[in-house]
């Protein structure tokens, strides 16, 4: 989605004020949990839906 | 950041937790100074029997010194075993007040010490009561009471202690699972 939307990770971090490393935590899918605050800022960013950035993988 | 300036990061934003570690540091230094003493004095009482009389503080053990060595020096190294456990326990304890960090205070590091020292502490209490038993037995055998008293009080209480550390550890354990899960929640 963020190549989709021409944006680099530096970009997102500083349009969602988000650190670098949390959204590098949660490109990289080590991330435990996300809050819906951070999952509407992340959206809105980039104007997609949550389902354009999440995935169900079954373990 | 090297030592220095964590050192002195730690001084003004944790005043409180570095007095402790003073503290703990000055009974970790006595109980060392203790358990030297014992082993210079026993060490020296090898050569110089007449020493046994009065090994660290009043601990006579020189009927047993007389009667049996091997016996006198098994008496000696439980002694000497259990100030460096005693010690081993304050050193833990100085070793978590240095890596705890109020900001972030669930790490693996302090929680794997903090467990550590309820081993220890229950280890404490055995080593005591064996040490009691023995001693009991040595009295038995030579008619003549050693006076280890200050060596050899508070079995129950470190066995008690230490097994309330360790409850104290597995809580801070699952603090850690929580921390982490918390410090991955974006």
């Amino acid at each position: 989605m963020m190549a989709k939307r021409k944006i680099s990770l530096n970009e997102l971090s500083e349009k969602v004020d988000i650190t670098l490393s949390n959204l590098s935590i949660l490109k990289t899918g080590k991330a435990k949990a996300v809050r819906f605050t951070t999952l509407e800022a992340i959206c809105k960013a980039l104007d997609c839906q949550p389902g354009d950035i999440l995935e169900f993988v079954d373990d | 950041m090297n030592w220095k300036e964590a050192w002195k990061n730690k001084w003004e934003t944790q005043p409180v937790l570095m007095l402790l570690t003073i503290v703990i540091w000055s009974i970790f230094i006595g109980l060392c100074i203790k358990g030297g003493t014992l082993l210079f004095t026993s060490l020296y009482s090898l050569f110089n029997p007449e020493v046994a009389q009065n090994l660290y503080q009043g601990l006579n053990l020189s009927v047993a010194r007389e009667w049996h060595l091997g016996y006198y020096l098994g008496a000696v190294s439980l002694l000497l075993g259990i100030l460096v456990a005693k010690a081993y326990i304050f050193f833990l304890v100085i070793l978590v007040f240095l890596t705890i960090d109020l900001v972030h205070p669930f790490s693996k590091e302090v929680s794997v010490l903090i467990s550590r020292i309820g081993k220890v502490t229950v280890e404490v209490g055995v080593l005591i009561i064996i040490a009691s038993g023995y001693f009991h037995w040595l009295s038995s055998q030579t008619l003549h009471s050693p006076a280890p008293s200050g060596f050899l009080g508070g079995a129950f209480e470190y066995l008690i202690m230490g097994a309330v550390i360790y409850a104290i550890a597995l809580v801070f354990k699952r603090g850690v699972e929580i921390q982490t899960d918390n410090d991955l929640t974006v």
